[in-house]
């Protein structure tokens, strides 16, 4: 199951002279990696769980000082534990450990612990590097089968990969976990090759966990985006599961929002355009928390959600 | 007196509700209901009477109580910036 671009297990760091994470890699130390990452081309000094690329570089990480210094964001942080900043054109994500200085084309990382570094860009950092161009990210997990993408929306702990890894074993195909970003069409664009779970249901072993707490099982995904066909929200806000619409269906998938602080102009406008298009256009199932079976999932999923 | 929405929100319909976008504040309004029938009426430049008469003949209540719905209505639109007085 393995692939070969896929690091389950933690891997070693080494710092630099100022306390920076340096990268290993085969090219020398702090030699930088293009990797894929939601259709986007990445070269990274460190490294990456991500499947490598060769095309040009849409975003650059790069290893350099990301001081908690600017104007503090209202309403970012609070519940997170991290502060957020703005400084200039770009914004400054900052947890014990690890500090990112965040633009639309650069991300330079200031962190000690390479782990975390890699857990947190490809999550909370990502979702701030898409929103400084132009698109917004949703919390969920996304698989596909037969070219048709179903989302499952929901807070942490809902069980969205759950849900996810249950229909994989059914025959689906992984698209993304955690962040969900849309390309213009509406399809999904192909995240992290691997599924985040707090434990590995194909395991008989105790595996490792990230910096997040969580275990990671690599999945094939693909490289073209899957048009979205279908919305699952698993929120504890939705007891009965049922079909959502108007403006029930719009708040249940705001509420859903990866960046929620208001970090870039014009990010709200983005995320309820983005949110009335896919209310229109989808149907938007809810479910309450942790409820799928797989004789449940595999009905819905004949029945197209 | 009629109404008018600022230049600064966007109107969304959606079926039997409609999403109004703050677009310099981020923020969204819903309005369901009695409230989408007033609204198109009242944003269509008619008057609070019309909205009543409106609400009367769709929701059969009471003329009294449809025009306190109605002016409580706008009470909260202008409030909140989603409508201002048409000066002209």
């Amino acid at each position: 199951m393995s692939m070969p671009w896929t690091g389950d297990t933690p891997r070693a760091t080494r710092r630099g002279s100022g306390g920076h994470v340096v990268a290993r890699s085969a090219h020398g130390v702090g030699a930088a990696t293009r990797y894929r990452l939601f259709g986007l081309t990445v070269s990274s000094a460190i490294e990456l769980p991500l499947p490598m690329s060769t095309d040009a570089v849409d975003v650059t990480v790069e290893l350099g000082p990301a001081d908690p210094m600017g104007v503090p964001i209202v309403g970012a942080g609070g519940a997170a534990r991290f502060i957020c900043l703005r400084h200039g054109d770009d914004v400054i994500l900052a947890w014990p450990g690890a500090s990112f200085r965040v633009g639309a084309e650069r991300v330079v990382v200031d962190a000690r612990d390479q782990e975390l570094a890699s857990h947190l860009l490809l999550t909370v950092v990502w979702s701030v590097v898409m929103s400084a161009r132009g698109t917004e990210a949703l919390h969920g997990s996304v698989v596909e089968h037969g070219g048709r993408a179903v989302a499952f929306l929901g807070p942490s702990g809902a069980g969205k990969s759950t849900a996810c890894g249950m229909l994989i074993e059914l025959g689906c195909r992984m698209v993304t976990d955690d962040l969900v970003l849309l390309d213009g069409a509406g399809a999904v664009m192909p995240g992290p090759p691997f599924l985040r779970l707090r434990d590995d249901p194909w395991s008989l072993l105790p595996r490792p966990t990230d910096a997040g707490g969580k275990v990671r099982i690599a999945l094939p995904v693909g490289s073209n985006p899957v048009p979205l066909t279908a919305i699952v929200v698993m929120s504890p806000k939705h007891r009965i599961p049922g079909m959502l619409s108007g403006l029930a269906a719009l708040d249940a998938i705001l509420v859903h929002s990866y960046n929620t602080a208001p970090t870039h102009p014009g990010q709200g406008h983005h995320r309820l355009e983005q949110a009335l298009a896919l209310v229109e256009r989808l149907p938007i199932r809810e479910e309450p928390p942790r409820s799928l079976t797989p004789g449940r999932a595999q009905r819905l999923m004949s029945e197209g959600w | 007196m009629s109404f008018r929405v600022p230049a600064q929100f966007e109107i969304h319909p959606m079926r039997d509700e409609i999403v109004v976008l703050d677009t310099r504040r981020d923020l969204y309004f819903g309005l369901n209901g009695s409230a989408v029938v007033a609204w198109e009426i009242l944003v269509a430049g008619g008057s609070v009477s019309v909205a009543t008469l409106a609400l009367v003949e769709r929701f059969e209540v009471d003329e009294e109580i449809a025009r306190m719905d109605v002016e409580a209505l706008v009470g909260n639109l202008v409030a909140r910036g989603l409508l201002e007085t048409a000066t002209t």
